[in-house]
């Protein structure tokens, strides 16, 4: 999935992002509470991982105010101070859960994992579009009873419309949550990857669910 | 039982002041009555002596003094009116007694051992009071001694019904007095135990709570006020503590998690040599911060804790400047900094030099990470007659008014967002001002935004040390 990581220490913050990486995860990384907070705004990213003292705008801060715009993406709010004070304010501004600095790196990928299933209505382990199933944890995913060998980044393009089945997903929107803001992708390397996890997950099973969109981009739904 | 005990004690010792007044009163006034009433008896005997007297000398002219038994009848006893007793002594024997007047006692009295208004006695004659007078009296030419007595019984009766009454009335007295007393102290201690509920509602959860003052500035204001003051210093006292410890705890348990996470994340997967040297490389910086943190706190809690704990030996001040000056001015080269130092060739003073070289450094350090490449750093040492100043002057950014009371606070970071970059946590100058403390001295920033800072340290020297000028 895509994760937005707001974290100033530098170390830190690049630790998280490769460990996400490497777990299969699209990695956002904002040095500061007002940059997160825009990433956090435009994109639709699937969970942001926040720390709590971060510079210009606070991690309390910007958990309440993506609350109070509607935003209810999962937000795990990371703190290096164990006061009952920093939770609760934490918690109460809209954080979902909390972790205490430092971390079980492990703990944090299984409670980020929690919290886009209870994103997911109802909380289901795994994904599901028809008989497509993608589990996060896992990293398996089978259409009907044979298991499809995908690469890492069919493996998030999949899991991004995946998570927005029935959305239509714009290939801007797909760079950003696939290869992450940073990387300069261009839009005929989407419909390159999408050719092929079409072979994949489409070519010997229907109905076909990777649709495409006429001049925007591509839809997953199990319906013609 | 022993938050009352004051209560009842200020309660009983009210009643038995009452008490005590109430028995002196009472006794007081018996006494007085007493005194009273033997003083118009005693009048009256006076003038009944007197009129006894007068009807004596008449017998005797007639008479003769050798004829006073036999004339004595002659004499109207009753001019001294009812239930008065006499008897008539010569100074040897009793010439004559009314009925009665034998049991007074037998001694005739000498009229040269009495006064001249004679001598008053209560005697009790059969179980009954009598008041009798003593005077000297001249008849004819005999000076006699007359007794004259009256009872007093119906005065005594009086009396002893007022001290009847006054013992009667105490018990009453008594509970009055308790029941007032307990009332009383009761009234009185009601603020106190105000005070206590309110003082022991303000816990350590909410410290800014305040007793409230009744403005009538007395006693128990002040008591309130003084409590207040106190809560004050505990809150203050607490909040540094609470703040102290979420920033340290902050500072520690970040490069910790650097530490674990990077252990943690290069473990998932087999690693390039690289990439382990690098993630190791990353985990012994982090050790070597932490430790560098660690060591820090130590200093400052241990200097809280003792208050003193340099080891002060005869050191020279310029020395350890000279040496820390080396080396902050190889760090202003790498920052692209040149380095001006002005120093004394000697100043001979009281110091730990470890700790003053590091005082220095701290200043130094500090100058080169906040001034920008090309700026200047100074280093200015000036020696008085007790004193030795030493300044540090660099032309970087500054420190704005609002941070620049805050610099000597622990884990204050002057713009939040520059300095762990920069390596720093906010300890140094709380170090830097500990040591100047410790040795006597005290420092001071001036500093104007965008123009640069000047920290200026005054530390006590031994000799006057103008031979080295």
């Amino acid at each position: 999935m895509w994760v937005l990581v707001i974290e100033d220490e530098p170390s830190m913050g690049e630790l998280l992002r490769r460990g996400l990486e490497e777990e299969n995860h699209t990695v956002t990384l904002a040095r500061d509470g007002l940059e997160g907070l825009q990433v956090a705004e435009t994109c639709n990213v699937d969970a942001i991982v926040l720390d709590v003292m971060v510079p210009e705008l606070n991690g309390i801060e910007v958990a309440r105010r993506l609350r109070s715009a509607g935003r209810q993406t999962p937000i795990l709010m990371l703190t290096a101070r164990d006061a009952a004070a920093d939770i609760v304010s934490g918690l109460d501004a809209g954080a979902d859960d909390y972790l205490t600095k430092p971390f079980s790196f492990r703990v944090l990928l299984a409670r980020l994992r929690a919290l886009s299933r209870r994103a997911a209505r109802p909380a289901v382990r795994s994904l599901h579009v028809a008989n497509l199933v993608l589990d996060p944890a896992t990293h398996e995913v089978t259409r009907g009873r044979s298991v499809l060998d995908l690469t890492i980044t069919e493996f998030r393009l999949l899991e991004f419309l995946m998570r927005r089945a029935g959305r239509a997903c714009s290939r801007a929107a797909i760079i950003d949550g696939v290869w992450g803001l940073e990387q300069d992708v261009k839009g005929n390397t989407v419909d390159a990857f999408i050719r092929l996890l079409r072979a994949k997950v489409d070519g010997a099973h229907r109905p076909s669910l990777i649709q495409t969109v006429r001049g925007y981009g591509y839809i997953l739904r199990d319906e013609p | 039982m022993n938050r009352r005990s004051i209560r009842v004690r200020l309660a009983a010792w009210q009643a038995l002041v009452l008490m005590a007044t109430f028995a002196i009163a009472g006794g007081g006034v018996w006494l007085a009555m007493r005194d009273s009433i033997h003083e118009s008896v005693d009048e009256d005997l006076r003038a009944r002596l007197s009129l006894l007297e007068r009807e004596l000398t008449k017998a005797m002219d007639a008479a003769g003094a050798e004829h006073v038994e036999r004339r004595i009848d002659l004499v109207n006893l009753q001019a001294t009116g009812p239930g008065t007793r006499f008897r008539i002594s010569d100074g040897t024997r009793w010439i004559y007694q009314s009925p009665g007047a034998e049991k007074w006692g037998d001694e005739p009295i000498a009229s040269s051992s009495l006064q001249r208004r004679g001598r008053a006695r209560t005697l009790v004659v059969g179980g009954r009071p009598v008041r009798v007078l003593a005077a000297t009296a001249s008849v004819a030419d005999a000076i006699w001694v007359i007794q004259i007595g009256l009872p007093i019984g119906e005065f005594y009766e009086a009396l002893a019904g007022v001290a009847w009454t006054v013992v009667l009335a105490s018990p009453l007295v008594l509970l009055v007095a308790s029941v007032g007393g307990y009332w009383m102290s009761k009234r009185t201690l009601e603020p106190v135990a105000r005070i206590t509920r309110t003082a022991r509602a303000i816990s350590a959860e909410k410290l800014a709570a305040r007793l409230p003052l009744r403005g009538a500035d007395d006693e128990l204001d002040r008591l309130s006020e003084t409590l207040n003051e106190m809560f004050a210093r505990l809150d203050a006292a607490f909040r540094r503590v609470t703040q102290f410890t979420a920033d340290a705890s902050h500072e520690l348990r970040t490069p910790v998690a650097i530490i674990r996470t990077t252990a943690e994340v290069t473990r998932r997967r087999p690693r390039t040599e690289a990439e382990y040297t690098d993630a190791l490389d990353r985990i012994l910086a982090e050790s070597e911060r932490t430790s560098r943190l660690i060591d820090d706190l130590l200093m400052l809690a241990r200097s809280d804790a003792e208050g003193e704990e340099f080891a002060l030996e005869p050191m020279d001040l310029a020395q350890s400047l000279r040496e820390a000056c080396e080396e902050g001015c190889v760090l202003a080269d790498a920052a692209g900094l040149s380095c001006e130092v002005n120093l004394k060739p000697a100043c001979p003073a009281l110091g730990d030099p470890q700790a003053l070289r590091r005082l220095f450094l701290i200043l130094l350090d500090n100058a080169a990470k906040y001034t920008a490449p090309g700026g200047t750093l100074r280093v200015r040492m000036d020696v008085g007659r007790t004193d030795a100043i030493i300044e540090v002057q660099d032309t970087g950014m500054g420190i704005g008014p609002e941070d620049l009371p805050h610099v000597f606070e622990r884990f204050y970071r002057v713009g939040k967002d520059r300095s762990r970059a920069r390596g720093g946590v906010g300890l140094g100058l709380s170090i830097a001002q500990r040591i100047t403390a410790g040795h006597g001295g005290d420092i001071s920033v001036h500093s104007e935004p965008g123009a640069g800072s000047t920290f200026r340290v005054r530390l006590p020297i031994v000799a006057p040390a103008s031979s080295t000028d």
